[in-house]
């Protein structure tokens, strides 16, 4: 296995007590919130898709934020970077890590709505293609929230992230035909809109998904080159 | 290790410069107060194993052997996280050789460890040595280094002030250790009684006519070797910037020297 897919795997690994309270949390409160009555109400099964979109988000942002600060102040990244591996790779893997629990995050949104789409009349194709845009959208905000953490505080990044995406949010808003310079906005907005009156196909996600995953690529190239530069070791206490 | 960036120099190990990756995979490291990820030991001997490049077969006969060596082969299946510390000592030190390294660097091996456990612990870096690997290793505790290493550089405020052999370092080449039997101490001058005999220091260009003398007194020598010091009181004087009475190039001070080979040596 290749040292990139083991520090995924340890990432998952260390977090995993975290992840399973996520997943049981969404696939718990949908079958407690199904459980006995039948749902009828689109828009507050809609209403509930969108908020844990967002939890989403902001959970993976949190979780690559602190991956490299959480190795250095326990000096475990020593180890870790005392081996052959470069620290585009070692990123690489965190960020391979951080992607896995998205998908694991998405993919417990997608065996929920498994069970309430239909009965909620959601059209079924939107609905999985506004999940390949949430676990994306959280491959790229957590990209963004590690390249700050390699020279910020972890909170001081997440904030960072948000203050970055709203921005960039600004100016697309301001902007339009900006948006082909950002797609992550045309994926949150096709989250937050999406519904029987909107429905979302391949061929309007696939130009967005594509650029989206692109500029992931790029901040990771960007934040490895900044993080090669950056100090690992900390001071024993 | 490529950890920290230089402010200003450069430097190449096995002959690539700091920091080097794939010169990494021919180097084990054993980091100050390691802390390893919370698994059963043999798990994290592979997964460290698997980082440096190492598969299967080879990577489960290097698991077992560091294991081995280390002495926790009885522990493989238990969770790192509940070790003490002289295992998680070992611990380190079994992921540091899991690459079977040309060079091993280790940054206080011996800190923060019981007495017991520090033992344990140079008995390893000993068998290592005598495996025929180069062993690298930076502490503050003095008498470790003088029992483990064969060679010792003394850095001062980030520079490196005093290199060699242990043994050049340690011992004199200008001041010798007579020991003697059968002899009176009162009649020699600065002359000290101990166990072994009558011991005194003499300049070793003195040292031919302090022996005669002795013999012409009647004694018999028990043994002669330079004058050693211990590392402390050389690191001391090294770093204070003192001169290093007896040891290799200061030499004995003149007024140190004891009046059985002064006023031999005058003669």
């Amino acid at each position: 296995m290749s040292p990139m897919w083991l520090i995924a795997g340890n990432l998952l690994r260390e977090q995993r007590w975290l992840l399973l309270v996520l997943v049981l949390w969404i696939v718990g409160s949908t079958l407690i919130a199904t459980a006995g009555s039948p749902v009828s109400s689109t828009d507050d099964v809609l209403f509930f898709l969108k908020q844990q979109a967002m939890y989403g988000v902001a959970f993976t942002a949190f979780l690559a934020a602190s991956a490299v600060q959480n190795e250095r102040k326990s000096r475990r990244i020593l180890a870790v970077l005392s081996k052959g591996i470069e620290r585009r790779t070692y990123l690489g893997g965190l960020l391979v890590g951080v992607f896995g629990a998205a998908i694991l995050y998405c993919a417990a949104m997608a065996i929920a709505g498994a069970f309430v789409f239909p009965q909620a009349r959601i059209p079924q194709p939107g609905s999985w293609i506004v999940i390949v845009m949430l676990a994306v959208t959280c491959a790229f905000t957590s990209t963004l929230a590690l390249l700050f953490s390699t020279v910020m505080a972890p909170f001081i990044a997440v904030i960072a992230t948000a203050i970055t995406l709203g921005m960039l949010g600004a100016a697309v808003w301001a902007w339009p035909s900006w948006s082909v310079l950002f797609p992550v906005f045309g994926m949150l907005e096709s989250i937050v809109e999406f519904g029987p009156g909107r429905p979302l196909s391949w061929y309007q996600a696939g130009p967005l998904l594509l650029s989206a995953v692109m500029e992931t690529v790029v901040l990771w190239l960007l934040a490895s080159k900044i993080f090669e530069y950056r100090d690992v070791a900390v001071p024993v206490e | 290790m490529g950890f920290m960036r230089p402010t200003h120099g450069s430097g190449t190990m096995l002959g690539a410069p700091f920091g080097h990756a794939s010169t990494r995979c021919r180097v084990g490291f054993l980091p100050e107060n390691v802390a390893l990820y919370h698994r059963p030991a043999t798990r994290l001997v592979r997964y460290y194993g698997a980082l440096n490049g190492l598969h299967d077969p080879e990577l489960r006969r290097r698991t077992r052997e560091v294991l081995e060596l280390v002495g926790l082969e009885a522990e493989a299946n238990r969770n790192a996280g509940k070790f003490s510390r002289g295992m998680l000592q070992r611990m380190g030190l079994a992921q540091a050789l899991v690459n079977d390294p040309e060079l091993l660097i280790l940054d206080e091996p011996t800190s923060a460890l019981d007495p017991v456990a520090r033992v344990a612990v140079r008995e390893l870096l000993l068998t290592i040595r005598r495996s025929g690997k180069t062993v690298f290793l930076s502490s503050h505790l003095l008498s470790e280094i003088e029992v483990v290493c064969d060679r010792i550089a003394i850095v001062r405020m980030g520079r490196v002030v005093e290199v060699g052999r242990t043994a050049e370092l340690l011992e004199s080449r200008d001041c010798s250790e007579i020991v003697a039997r059968g002899i009176d101490v009162s009649k020699v001058p600065d002359a000290e009684s101990t166990p072994e005999g009558v011991t005194l220091r003499v300049r070793s260009a003195q040292l031919r006519s302090a022996i005669e003398q002795i013999w012409a007194m009647g004694g018999e020598l028990v043994r002669v070797s330079p004058v050693r010091r211990s590392l402390e009181e050389v690191f001391v004087s090294v770093v204070s910037g003192e001169p290093r009475p007896g040891v290799a190039n200061g030499g004995p001070n003149e007024d140190a020297v004891p009046e059985i080979a002064k006023s031999e040596g005058r003669r």
